[in-house]
């Protein structure tokens, strides 16, 4: 059983014992490594390396045929000229002889040396006076017995000397100092000097011991991985910019014209496959206020969303950016009938395991596109009807809405009287050019009917196009600025009267928010969509007041509006800044005024409301939908900018109905003229001022409320 | 009778034969662990100058669930591939999950989930996110052992 017990433990003991299978820095060679049957095959082995002998096996049969079976070569280094002696030592029952080889020598050369005893199993030793150099020492066995064992060594016959000049040593080489601080050669280049356990014999030549790290791997731990929150950041720029990149959540909003191209670049928190980039139209809200996807092409009958794909380099990034002109917006979209002009372009990536990222607001950006101002469309066409900009009809059509479209939109139908068309209605006059220059004269294609004329607001070659709107009247007295400045002047009213003048009143109601802001100065600038040349924009300061109930209410008079042709832009941060009543709400970075549900988007008239809504991230808070990052910015100032800047103003009584004023005085939204201050009041200030004007005057004539 | 006749075998002679067929197997059990050991050292020489290669099955993972890394020795060719088996050191930085450049090394004391363990002989090593992990970015790197 004892003989059993020991068969079994060298059975395990060889079936489990794995030699190689640590694994280590090997530099120089301890035993032979296979194959090297041949000069160039050992030299891609290590080296043998000097007092570090190896052992070998020669497996070879006896068959003659099979020489280079018989032969094991070693790679040696020597620095340096000088002796060395080679020792083979054999314990076999071969007759095993050594050679010494010269790199570049030939197989089959004699060699440099020889030791071949004639007996078997008789040691073997060469001791060689060489250069430095390469070399292969043989050990070749002669009488072709199997699997004889050997070991081979080699050593310096002395100290060796410095290695020449220009000289270093290879792997395995020696280096460092010996006796008495002599140097035993430099290494070459990439490897070091590892020491000896004697200081005397300096070291030898080894490779610096590598450091293999992987590159990093990132893991997104992350609650929800079913659309991982890759999303880092998105930011736009310019491509002309020089550089300058706006991050999306701040800075004034860009305008993408027909000169210019912008750059859209976004980053990944990892490394993903696909980087794609979404346009919305801001204009197109769905029914909770989203603004819809852009399309500009139909697939299967279906609208397919206007995508960009962001160039990458490599398999995997965590950058990339998209090229957009003008030329990629200069479209109908599908989803609305017309070209999109406020975008909103969200980044989403894909990772490789083709997950899709979670929107973010750090990677939505946004831009207007400029769209010309002098184009119309043709029958057919989807309309603006409304306070939205969007398509005008050309000449001699309307914008009719049968039922089928939008409230504020509607097609370009023919009208059926092409002889004059009525107030509001398209108009187009067709200009004489003389070839010299100037116009000679014009003819009005498609006249307003009788009591209006068409007022331009955009050409088309020699065409012009505007609306119809109603005549001055011609009797009326041009009005003074100061008539209508607080206190008013008080001239002598001519005999038909003042020109009708215009107020513009604003009341923007904030649902809840408490009074005790104080005044606040809102630029209100008034601009002409299709301005006459050298026309600039007026601006008045306005000064909000909030009231009890929640509003902010202005008027102003406007000289130079007309009903139905002028932009209303409001420009001043504070008026965005609110507060609410909401226990614990507190003013800070998210209380933000949602500029995009749709009553902000008209231009806003009495008793237009401006909704304010919760932001789910920040309970008790609000944001804004325009920037969508819970923060005030100029950005969302620019939006609210944008927005009111592409509406017209069609209607702008002067209204003393809403709060702050009283309906005493006011027939069909009209201040009777007895309220000579406008203070929505009869009092005794408007006494006065009428008694002034009497005296002034000495005269006093009452006007017809019309 | 087979036994009269002589042909079947004693049980010595059974014994021996076990004991040999025993010994035939261990060698070449031997041979061949030897065999394979001289590939992988060969492999692993070559690896010596070159990269180590390891990638996630996933990119987005949850906390408690596993997440399976695949290693591979890259030869200085930078074709040749070895799957590498064996142990590693690591290095594991944690970062913000809203600022992915802001990170810090974690100490391998609080890494008990990935310390210790090794690649499998197929490369792969299976490890578990601490289900207490909460929304962060790990940037992990390996050092296979023994490899230089």
């Amino acid at each position: 059983m004892k003989k059993i017990a020991l068969l079994l433990f060298i059975f395990f003991f060889s079936a489990f014992f794995k030699p190689g299978n640590v694994l280590a820095a090997v530099d120089c060679l301890t035993s032979e490594a296979e194959p090297n049957d041949t000069m160039v095959q050992a030299d891609l082995n290590f080296p043998l390396c000097p007092a570090k002998g190896a052992s070998g096996v020669l497996p070879v049969t006896s068959d003659e045929a099979d020489a280079a079976s018989r032969k094991d070569y070693y790679k040696i280094n020597v620095i340096g000229s000088g002796p060395i002696t080679i020792s083979l030592v054999n314990p076999s029952t071969s007759d095993l002889d050594l050679f010494l080889y010269k790199d570049g020598a030939a197989e089959g050369d004699a060699g440099l040396a020889f030791s071949g005893s004639r007996r078997n199993g008789s040691s073997e030793s060469i001791n060689a006076d060489i250069d430095a150099g390469k070399y292969f020492i043989l050990v070749y066995n002669y009488s072709g017995g199997s699997n004889e064992s050997y070991s081979i060594s080699w050593n310096y016959g002395k100290p060796p000397p410095p290695p020449s000049v220009g000289v270093c040593s290879e792997i395995g080489g020696q280096c460092g100092s010996g006796l008495a601080g002599t140097s035993l050669g430099v290494c070459c280049g990439g490897l070091i000097c590892k020491g000896s356990l004697n200081p005397d014999q300096g070291g030898t030549c080894v490779k610096p011991e590598t450091v293999i790290w992987s590159d990093y791997v990132e893991l997104l731990v992350t609650n929800s991985t079913d659309r991982p929150p890759y999303c880092a950041s998105s930011k736009i720029s310019y491509t002309d910019s020089g550089g300058a990149v706006l991050d999306s959540t701040t800075g004034p909003i860009l305008v993408l014209e027909q000169t210019k191209s912008l750059n859209i670049s976004s980053t990944s928190k990892l490394p993903v496959s696909r980087f794609s980039y979404t346009f919305y139209n801001r204009d197109n809200l769905n029914d909770v206020g989203v603004p819809s996807v852009i399309s500009f092409e139909q697939k299967d009958g279906k609208n397919v969303p206007f995508t960009m794909t962001g160039s990458i380099t490599g398999d995997l990034a965590t950058d990339s950016n998209i090229k957009v002109t003008y030329e990629d917006l200069d479209k109908i979209d599908l989803n609305t009938g017309k070209k999109p002009n406020n975008i909103q372009v969200n980044a989403n990536f894909t990772d490789p395991q083709g997950k899709f990222s979670a929107q973010d607001p750090a990677c939505v950006t946004k831009f207007l596109v400029l769209q010309q101002t002098v184009s119309c469309v043709g029958a057919g066409t989807v309309c603006s009807r409304g306070r939205l900009s969007g398509n005008t009809c050309c000449g001699g059509l309307t914008c009719e809405n049968d039922g089928n479209q939008p409230l504020d939109f509607g097609l370009c139908k023919t009208i059926a009287n092409p002889s004059c068309v009525p107030v509001g209605a398209s108009c187009r006059v067709t200009h004489v050019i003389n070839p010299a220059g100037g116009a000679t004269g014009s003819t009005n294609d498609v006249p307003c009917c009788a009591g209006s004329t068409c007022v331009e607001e955009g050409t088309t070659g020699n065409s012009s196009f505007g609306h119809c709107q109603p005549s001055p009247n011609p009797s009326c007295t041009e009005r003074p600025a100061c008539l209508d400045s607080n206190p008013p002047c008080l001239p002598l009213v001519p005999t038909k009267g003042w020109c009708p003048s215009s107020f513009l009143t604003m009341i923007v109601k904030f649902p809840g928010i408490s009074t005790n802001v104080g005044p606040i100065p809102v630029n209100v600038i008034i601009k002409n969509p299709f301005p006459v040349k050298g026309e600039a924009p007026v601006v008045h300061t306005v000064i909000f007041n909030f009231n009890d109930n929640g509003y902010y209410k202005a008027g102003i008079y406007v000289p130079i509006f007309r009903t139905g042709t002028r932009t209303v832009l409001l420009k001043g941060p504070s008026h965005l800044q609110v507060k609410f009543d909401s226990v614990p709400f507190v003013v800070n970075e998210n209380t933000m005024l949602d500029t995009t549900m749709p009553p902000y988007q008209r231009v806003m008239t009495p008793g237009d409301v401006v909704q304010v809504v919760p932001d789910p991230a920040h309970p008790g808070a609000t944001m804004a939908q325009s920037g969508q990052d819970g923060k005030l910015s100029i950005e969302d100032i620019s939006a609210a900018v944008s927005i009111l800047s592409r509406a017209q103003v069609l209607e702008v009584p002067y209204d003393c109905s809403g709060p702050g004023g009283t309906d005493t005085n006011v027939v069909n939204n009209k201040i009777k003229r007895e309220d000579i201050n406008r203070d929505c009041k009869i009092s005794m200030e408007d006494v006065s001022l009428i008694m002034n004007t009497i005296r002034a005057a000495g005269t006093l004539e009452v006007y017809d409320e019309n | 009778m087979l036994n009269n006749q002589g042909f079947f075998p004693s049980k010595k002679t059974i014994f021996g034969a076990v004991i040999v067929l025993l010994l035939v197997v261990g060698l070449g059990v031997t041979l061949f662990v030897a065999q394979r050991s001289q590939q992988y050292r060969s492999k692993a020489t070559v690896t010596g100058a070159s990269m180590f290669r390891v990638a996630a099955d996933k990119t987005a993972i949850k906390p408690g669930e596993t997440v399976t890394f695949s290693a591979y020795l890259i030869g200085p060719d930078g074709v040749s591939k070895l799957t590498y088996e064996g142990g590693y050191e690591v290095e594991v930085m944690e970062c913000k999950f809203a600022e992915p450049a802001n990170c810090t090394t974690i100490p391998s004391a609080s890494l008990d989930w990935i310390v210790g363990k090794t690649f499998s002989a197929q490369g792969t090593l299976v490890v578990t996110i601490p289900p207490s992990t909460s929304q962060v970015i790990y940037k992990i790197r390996f050092q296979p052992k023994g490899v230089g």
